[in-house]
């Protein structure tokens, strides 16, 4: 079993191909990895689902892309997890029983990717990677944008989760209190949704978009709370997934570099963010920009069946995706970035308005 | 010529990282020719290299960032009950 797997890796390693840099994509890069930043420190679910489908919109594969923003993530998750747990928004026990099974969930995922490669090459993985973002883009996209909408109708701050209520009430052992999440609750409910976060950060490279809905749907946490916690997952989940991939030489450490040049500016940026405005924002603005980056990813998957000789479609029509791809991700990650800065700018200087009235200050 | 005795500790501080973060990423792609050969080794001690740069990165620029908010006063807000 030991021998296949290394065979495997093998494999994998000799099929590996890395991208040239030119100017256009080094500045790309660094564009992408700020706003992206920003994102992440914002919505605390990493920002990957953003950069990994820009890198693979920017010719680089979806393994190489999915690995390579591994290692840009969880450095940046630990500067990530500094920050919100000052502002008490990191549930560390929450943190540390989800981390074991989502690191489980990570090798395996792993696996299945690196036999998914080895199997059907390279347009396989893409097509497997793009069909598995859109699948799940829009389904917690729509989900997380209505219920932000429902908060924002009601005039309230959050919503609560009537789900979250119901398994609170399943007193099976051993029950299990977050202080931070102000939830009490069974430990089997904590596991599985660990190991999904993990399987689907191997995949996809964004594991928050079943670990952060999880803590705030099904274990009751403030959607803050459960966005500074996913955080210690994606550094528990990225270091291990790293080390994995890294070791299989499937990190291109120049895509990781160019994209922290960017990142580690705007996740800081982000972060303070989220401190300038109501809680129903974060969620409007994810689930936007989650329902445009699997649109994003949809336009592209034409040009990976025709990879695989599964559909025909001309070589015009084919540049044409694959353009209109980047060109509509980089809009929604520019867009969404700006509207997030401006929220803040608003929210700066009507709190420096009302500072002397009021007690409001920035610290 | 640089006098420190003008320059506020926020703004040393956020020079002395920006000067590190400079060089470290100047570093990186100079050397890149060596570098790349261990990082994409297929190996263990690969794949330890690149965690340990990653973190390394992390940590050099994370605090020019940091510091460089500070500096130019982009902080977070403390609503009065908190």
């Amino acid at each position: 079993m030991e021998h296949g797997i290394e065979a495997a890796a093998l494999v994998s390693l000799a099929s590996v191909s890395y991208i040239d840099l030119n100017p256009v994509i080094i500045v790309s890069l660094i564009v992408l990895g700020f706003f992206g930043g920003v994102l992440s420190g914002f919505i605390g679910s990493g920002g990957a689902f953003v950069l990994t489908p820009g890198m693979m919109s920017m010719g680089v594969e979806g393994l190489t892309a999915v690995a390579s923003n591994m290692a840009h993530k969880f450095p940046k998750a630990i500067v990530g997890v500094l920050k919100r747990r000052k502002l008490g928004h990191v549930d560390l026990r929450l943190g540390a029983l989800m981390v074991v099974p989502a690191i489980i969930g990570v090798l395996v995922g792993a696996q299945v990717q690196l036999l998914i490669k080895d199997t059907w090459g390279s347009s396989g993985s893409n097509l497997y990677i793009s069909v598995v973002f859109v699948a799940v883009l829009s389904a917690i996209g729509t989900y997380t944008l209505l219920d932000g909408r429902r908060a924002a109708r009601q005039g309230i701050d959050d919503t609560t989760s009537a789900l979250a209520e119901k398994v609170k009430k399943l007193n099976i052992w051993p029950m299990v209190t977050l202080k931070e999440a102000n939830s009490r609750i069974c430990l089997w409910v904590i596991l599985p949704f660990g190991f999904a976060t993990g399987f689907l950060a191997a995949t996809i490279a964004v594991g928050g978009f079943i670990g952060v809905p999880s803590m705030i749907y099904v274990m009751g946490a403030p959607s803050f709370v459960a966005s500074g916690t996913e955080l210690v997952l994606a550094f528990g989940m990225g270091l291990v997934g790293t080390l994995k991939y890294a070791t299989d030489g499937l990190v291109d450490f120049r895509l990781t570099a160019l994209l922290l040049a960017g990142s580690l500016i705007g996740v800081q940026v982000g972060a303070i963010g989220t401190s300038y405005v109501r809680q129903y924002m974060i969620k409007i603005v994810a689930g936007s920009v989650m329902i445009l980056a699997g649109v994003s990813r949809a336009i592209a998957i034409p040009t990976y069946l025709s990879d695989l000789d599964m559909v025909a479609i001309g070589g015009a029509v084919y540049l044409a995706l694959e353009k209109a791809s980047l060109i509509f991700l980089f809009a929604t990650l520019i867009g969404s970035g700006l509207l997030i800065i401006g929220a803040m700018y608003r929210g700066r200087k009507a709190a420096l308005a009302a500072r002397a009235g009021t007690g409001v200050q920035a610290r | 010529m640089l006098n420190a005795k003008y320059l506020s500790p926020d703004a040393v501080k956020t020079l002395f990282w920006a000067i590190l973060t400079g060089a470290l990423y100047g570093a990186f792609f100079f050397f890149i020719d060596h570098i790349w050969s261990v990082f994409t080794s297929g190996t263990f001690l690969g794949g330890i290299a690149v965690v340990i740069t990653a973190l390394v990165f992390s940590f050099v620029h994370g605090s020019f960032a940091s510091n460089l908010l500070d500096f130019i006063g982009l902080k977070v807000l403390q609503k009065a009950g908190d």
